[in-house]
């Protein structure tokens, strides 16, 4: 189980990039010893560099120097990795780096450099306006993973945690239903963790998650100011609902929308739900980009996504099926 | 009493056994033996003829849940138990060596019920290993098999709620494959 | 776990009992000593793709006797018989051993004396030892 920590990268240089495979997967197998979050950085700036290895004149040991660097204080080969590589001995390392950080980021009387310092624009959003956090997390924070965090306050509340880096975020329990209410939402960008001890030791989400919810709550039952409301719609696949707040009615609407376009009220229909839950549906699959918008003069020359023969079942024992393990699951609860 | 068999199939170490533990509502029929292969997958027994559980529903009914063994040797056991299947669920898990591969390997090897749109798939281990992703299984899916629209999931064998959901959506998916089918033949007269 | 169909000491060792039991039932047309996950160990006769298939079905056949004997609260199994318009087929595990013994027999053998040849077998494996 992941927890709320610090993220750094590592970088390679040289012959350093050698050592990259091991160092990957000894990160796997060793996450739950260190104690920050370390990643191998692809687009962010490292705050640790493994160099070209050398050897030790004295002792003939080959060593992979490292150097590191936070902010502006970089330290050339202040740290050594010996070769041949020791899990134990990265794990020591990584964490005697991040103290090392800790000493060295000393607290500033200046409020703009202290743990709380926004270092991006604040999003404040007015009440309902969920469509525009959804825009916020599209544009922003999906897909560009870079170290710090997002703290999302409603209504004054800290409620969530996006870790940047790991591009995952850690809600409180309510999460879900506080979301649903009104609120004025607060997104702050901030380099380091705020503490908060309702989300510390909380299990992450993947940050697709969120972006589900959003779309679940961003029109408030009618089309997300995204979407038209006079077409037709289609799945090009199925949500990953092991990931995503879901009930069956929206197992039911992914099963039908990845075969034939449907209008809102058809669908609605079909499936025996509301409206609105069906608005809330398509505006949360549109958000992670899963919905075809299809003119509804175009929408007859579709032919259905379907598979080729009907097997030896009859439909009618499948509906049957259906229902009686709908029965089923309701009763279990 | 009708007879409604839903496989579960995948590469060994998958999660097949473990996933039809979390469904099962009776205790589960296993036929374990001690894996004389773990340096090639690291536990230390494995399916060799099928697993057996059963969800009742109600009285009357009750859907059959099937493991079938994962290695390519026990592929006979695949052929019995694929002609009175109803669906069938893949896992697979994504650390494998070839996940891809896999995949479009039991699709291919269960055709029958793959092209009738009796499949969903469920990706294990994506915690421990997140790529393949989830939308590289499904363009890789579609690459072998026109309109395949298999729903795919990452899971955990062990969360009920995951196997449920994977179950409800295999359900809806055949009923809505002859939904459409039935509508299409009606036009055609 | 150790693999059995790995060390070739034991695999021949195994070849020679299987011959041995050839020599004393001479209506035995094909055999085969698998492990328990389906290996083949060493075989007798001809056998297609060199047992592999039976080696397989041989293991699940097992797993599932023993599985029926503990839903029916039998008790261990002994060994499983198949009596065809041909002759038989028995199986039996190895005592503790993580193997499986098969043997074809046409219908010149008595059922009674394959099962009994083949326990012969199985005892003679483990070294005399008991089960």
């Amino acid at each position: 189980m992941s927890t709320l920590k610090p993220s750094y990268f590592i970088g390679f240089d040289g012959d350093g990039l050698n050592a990259r495979p091991m160092i990957q997967t000894m990160l796997e197998v060793s996450a739950v010893q260190i104690t920050a979050h370390w990643l191998l950085a692809i687009d962010a700036k490292p705050n640790v560099i493994i160099c070209s290895p050398k050897e030790n004149p004295q002792t003939q040991q080959q060593y992979y120097p490292v150097t590191v660097s936070l902010g502006d204080l970089v330290e050339p080969e202040r740290f050594a990795l010996p070769k041949p590589f020791r899990l134990m001995q990265l794990i020591e390392l990584l964490n005697g780096i991040e103290s090392h950080f800790e000493v060295e980021q000393k607290p500033s009387s200046d409020p703009a450099l202290t743990n709380d310092a926004i270092i991006t624009n604040q999003v404040i959003m007015a009440q309902g306006l969920w469509s525009e956090f959804a825009d916020f997390l599209q544009n922003n924070i999906v897909g560009n993973p870079r170290p710090g965090f997002i703290t999302i306050k409603l209504s004054g509340e800290h409620v969530a945690t996006i870790d940047l880096a790991a591009q995952q975020y850690f809600r409180v329990f309510n999460f879900i239903k506080i979301v649903s209410f009104k609120n004025v939402l607060e997104c702050a960008e901030v380099a380091n963790l705020p503490p908060n001890p309702d989300l510390d030791g909380t299990s992450p989400f993947p940050l697709e998650n969120l972006v589900w919810l959003a779309g679940l709550v961003a029109g408030g039952g009618k089309a997300a100011p995204w979407l038209p409301d006079d077409k037709q719609f289609m799945l090009k696949s199925w949500p990953n609902f092991a990931l995503y707040n879901h009930n069956m009615k929206m197992i039911e609407m992914a099963a039908k929308l990845t075969k034939s376009p449907f209008e809102v009220s058809t669908l609605a229909q079909d499936v025996e739900a509301n409206e609105s839950m069906v608005w809330n549906f398509m505006n949360a699959v549109s958000l992670l980009g899963l919905c075809k918008v299809i003119d509804p003069s175009a929408a007859s020359q579709i032919r259905p996504q379907t598979a080729i023969d009907t097997g030896n079942q009859t439909q009618s024992n499948v509906s049957s099926l259906i229902g009686k393990l709908k029965q089923h699951l309701m009763k279990a609860g | 009493m009708s007879e409604n068999v839903i496989l579960i199939a995948g590469p060994m170490g998958a999660g097949k056994t473990t996933a039809i533990r979390s469904l099962s509502d009776s205790e589960v029929v296993s036929t374990e033996a001690d894996n004389t292969e773990m340096d090639r997958v690291n536990k230390p027994t494995t399916t060799v003829a099928l697993d057996y559980g059963e969800i009742m529903l109600g009285d009357e009914d009750k859907i059959k849940l099937y493991g079938v063994p994962g290695q390519r040797r026990f592929d006979f056991m695949w052929r019995i138990l694929e002609k009175r299947a109803l669906g069938l669920i893949v896992l697979i898990n994504n650390d494998a060596e070839d996940p891809l591969g896999e995949v479009v390997y039991f699709m291919e090897q269960f055709s029958s019920i793959y092209q009738r749109g009796g499949m969903v798939v469920g990706v294990t281990r994506s915690d421990i290993k997140p790529e393949p992703t989830i939308g590289d299984y499904v363009i890789h899916m579609d690459e072998h098999g026109p309109h395949a629209g298999v729903p795919t999931f990452t899971v955990d064998p062990r969360s009920k709620d995951h196997m449920v959901m994977m179950l409800y959506s295999l359900l809806m998916n055949i009923e809505a494959n002859q939904g459409v089918q039935q509508d299409v033949r009606v036009s055609q007269g | 776990m150790f693999a059995y169909h790995k060390d070739e000491e034991f695999c021949s060792n195994c070849e020679i009992e299987l011959n041995s039991l050839a020599e004393r039932c001479k209506g035995m047309q094909a055999a085969a000593i698998v492990s328990s996950d389906g290996f083949v160990v060493s075989t007798f006769g001809r056998l297609k793709d060199g047992g592999n298939r039976l080696g397989s079905m041989t293991s699940s056949m097992q797993a599932l006797a023993e599985a029926v004997h503990e839903e029916l609260g039998m008790g261990d199994n002994e060994y499983i018989t198949f009596k065809s318009s041909d002759g038989n087929l028995v199986m039996s595990r190895v005592h503790d051993l993580p193997l499986v013994i098969t043997a074809l027999f046409n219908d010149r053998e008595t059922v009674g004396h394959a099962i009994f040849s083949v326990k012969q077998t199985v005892d003679q494996i483990c070294g005399g030892m008991p089960k």
